[in-house]
């Protein structure tokens, strides 16, 4: 119980610093094509254990969401799609459920239930999280092409990172 | 209290959901540039039309009133023209002094009762003795003739319309002046019939008809309809003519009442009487 907390909490300041520090910087093509950001923190969420209660899941992304927007100058928009994707999560991992259900016990990680449950899940949730993320920060759907653009370009080079992530700390707790 | 906490296991996800997204709506929009303008913006679009909406309503209510007084300024300015005027032109060692008198005022009235599909059709006013009506004034609307106020109350009037079998109205054709009267068949609504027009007329269909100012019920010139068809019934030296009514009296609700300041002493002297 307190190795998975400081777990947790580990991880949750490896992935800020790594979203802030190295992924803000990361924009592919620069200049006017801004359409690619890298989203790491997600997997904070991603990895949440699996017996935690829905309100402290959407509370703890929630405060991801608003460490990561104090360094993006963005109060509340990674906030509102790190809470977004929470709240959705339970849902997900009920469309996903194996046959033999869960072991409460785990984390939802590559290790327990396999890369190919793994990416699936990771996808799901990752492209409701940048689709929420870019129709907040464009904040209106005029512009609804453009969020899907955005949506799928950031979709595809986050996924890229968040399975090397998964490949390079193969986390168990 | 045991029911709070079971509430809040039952929906707490969802209400930490709402709850921290409407807080993250809070910051998003107080403390981003873009999406608080984009936000003001919206609001404004939303509040603005709000406020339309709210003023048509209050414009529809309105709308009687503007209508009323708009008749009422109406009735004023045709009182201001010519053809209400009575002209005192004399020539005085060539100099011309050029002096008018009025002769017609107009009020606006309201059509409270009204019928067309009887022989003998009338309209209810909301105008009486109390305003200056008296019998015998005519009345009209924005494209035709109305009527011929028949008898008055207090408060209300009631005007023999022009379809009523007893009505007759003196018109002439606009182009040639030939004048003859109108009455009414009294078979459709939209037609009635210019008689007396002698067969040496020359005449055509669509010549415009007005009134003859030949009485004191109505100013001179003023417009009834056009000529549909016209023929001579055999035998008979004057033509029948189908005249179109410009008006459609199924429609009139805002209608004006003329009063000719001259018609006591026209009619004195009509009649053979001494000033």
């Amino acid at each position: 119980m307190n190795s998975t907390l400081i777990a947790q909490a580990l991880r949750f300041v490896f992935l800020v610093l790594l979203q802030v520090l190295v992924f803000k910087r990361f924009t592919l093509g620069g200049g006017n094509f801004n359409y690619v950001s890298v989203m790491v923190y997600p997997i904070f969420i991603l990895l949440l254990p699996l017996r935690t209660p829905s309100a402290l899941l959407i509370a703890l992304s929630f405060l991801m969401g608003i460490t990561v927007d104090l360094f993006y100058d963005s109060p509340g928009v990674h906030a509102s799609a790190g809470v977004f994707m929470a709240w959705i999560r339970p849902g997900v991992l009920a469309i996903l459920e194996p046959r033999g259900g869960y072991n409460l016990n785990q984390i939802p990680a590559k290790r327990y239930l396999g890369i190919n449950w793994f990416a699936r899940y990771a996808a799901l949730l990752l492209f409701g999280h940048l689709f929420f993320y870019f129709s907040v920060e464009a904040f209106t759907f005029v512009y609804i092409v453009d969020i899907f653009l955005r949506t799928l370009s950031s979709f595809v080079v986050s996924m890229v990172f968040v399975l090397i992530y998964q490949f390079l700390f193969d986390p168990g707790e | 209290m045991r029911n709070l906490i079971y509430l809040f296991v039952r929906f707490g996800g969802l209400l930490t959901f709402v709850g921290l997204e409407l807080l993250c709506l809070y910051l998003v929009v107080n403390f981003n540039r873009k999406q608080n303008q984009i936000f003001v913006h919206s609001s404004n679009i939303v509040a603005g039309s709000l406020y339309e909406r709210f003023n048509e309503v209050v414009q529809f209510w309105n709308l009687s009133e503007v209508s009323d007084s708009l008749a009422k300024k109406n009735a004023q300015l045709m009182a201001e023209m010519s053809e209400a005027k009575f002209r005192e032109t004399i020539l005085l060692d060539s100099s011309r002094n050029e002096q008018t008198q009025q002769r017609y005022t107009f009020m606006e009235a309201k059509v409270i009762n009204n019928s067309i599909n009887q022989h003998s059709n009338n309209l209810t006013i909301n105008r009486g003795r109390k305003h200056g009506l008296r019998p015998r004034m005519g009345v009209f609307d924005d494209r035709g003739i109305v009527g011929i106020v028949r008898n008055t109350g207090r408060h209300y009037s009631n005007v023999m319309s022009i379809l009523h079998k007893e009505c007759r109205i003196s018109a002439a054709i606009r182009r040639n002046n030939y004048f003859g009267s109108i009455v009414w068949n009294g078979s459709h609504p939209r037609y009635v019939t210019l008689t007396d027009i002698p067969k040496h007329a020359k005449l055509l269909v669509g010549d415009t008809v007005q009134t003859s100012g030949y009485s004191t019920i109505f100013p001179a010139g003023m417009m009834i309809g056009r000529v549909d068809t016209f023929w001579l019934e055999p035998g008979s030296n004057f033509y029948t003519i189908n005249v179109a009514l410009g008006n459609d009296l199924s429609r009139s609700k805002y209608v004006y009442v003329v009063n000719d300041l001259m018609r006591e002493e026209i009619e004195q002297v009509e009649q053979g009487g001494d000033e």
